[in-house]
């Protein structure tokens, strides 16, 4: 495994990450939640929630952009908490999606850029349209994505 | 497998994306889940998400 990420801690309900990133902005507070959404042919999806702490009002935003420069770091981060998660809670789905266009087209773009790596522990699919989803392909656009782990994968 | 038991803010020390390393569990962690803008979030998420229905269309 090549990419590095951030230490970060969990909730004793393993639902909750959170981590700092580093950068020429200083120290950002991250947090990631995964959000029990509904069971579809009882396979549990959890929304992946991602955001900044507001050093300020304490309080969290996705909106943000902290530009601190580390984004693969934070993405590999990222990644790593949905390993602990789907090891925890094992044969869910997780569901992604940006705020907004640009945000899902950073995800979509992480994913490409690490997708050797990513497609050794989960199945992306994308949806390329409303109520179409494929096979994650890089080059492609989607709306949004489903991961789902693969089975024989270990977490060291 | 080993673990940061350090989980001092601002505490840089990177890891391999698969490493156990540098994962502290937080039972004081403060609880975003009931935060008004998760729960925006996680609503706007169950309604994209019902639009589609990808157990049925995965190609």
């Amino acid at each position: 495994m090549l990419l590095e990420r951030y230490g970060y801690r969990v909730s004793d309900s393993y639902q909750q990450y959170e981590f700092e990133s580093a950068g020429p902005k200083g120290i950002i507070t991250k947090v990631v939640l995964y959000q029990y959404m509904r069971t579809v042919d009882y396979v549990d999806h959890y929304n992946l929630f991602f955001g900044d702490v507001n050093q300020l009002t304490g309080k969290l935003s996705d909106l943000s952009v902290s530009n601190n420069k580390d984004r693969n770091k934070i993405l590999a981060t990222v990644a790593a908490t949905a390993l602990e998660f789907s090891d925890r809670f094992s044969g869910c789905r997780i569901y992604a999606r940006g705020s907004d266009p640009i945000r899902t087209r950073l995800y979509q773009m992480g994913i490409a850029a690490h997708f050797d790596e990513i497609n050794t522990h989960f199945l992306i699919r994308g949806e390329y349209s409303e109520r179409r989803w494929v096979r994650f392909r890089t080059g492609q656009n989607y709306r949004a994505f489903l991961a789902t782990r693969r089975i024989n994968t270990i977490f060291n | 497998m080993s673990a940061n038991l350090n989980p001092e803010k601002g505490n840089q020390k990177t890891y391999a994306i698969s490493d156990r390393a540098g994962i502290t569990i937080d039972p004081s962690m403060k609880d975003y889940s009931n935060d008004p803008f998760c729960l925006q979030q996680l609503a706007e998420a169950r309604r994209s998400f019902s639009k589609s229905d990808p157990d049925k269309k995965e190609n």
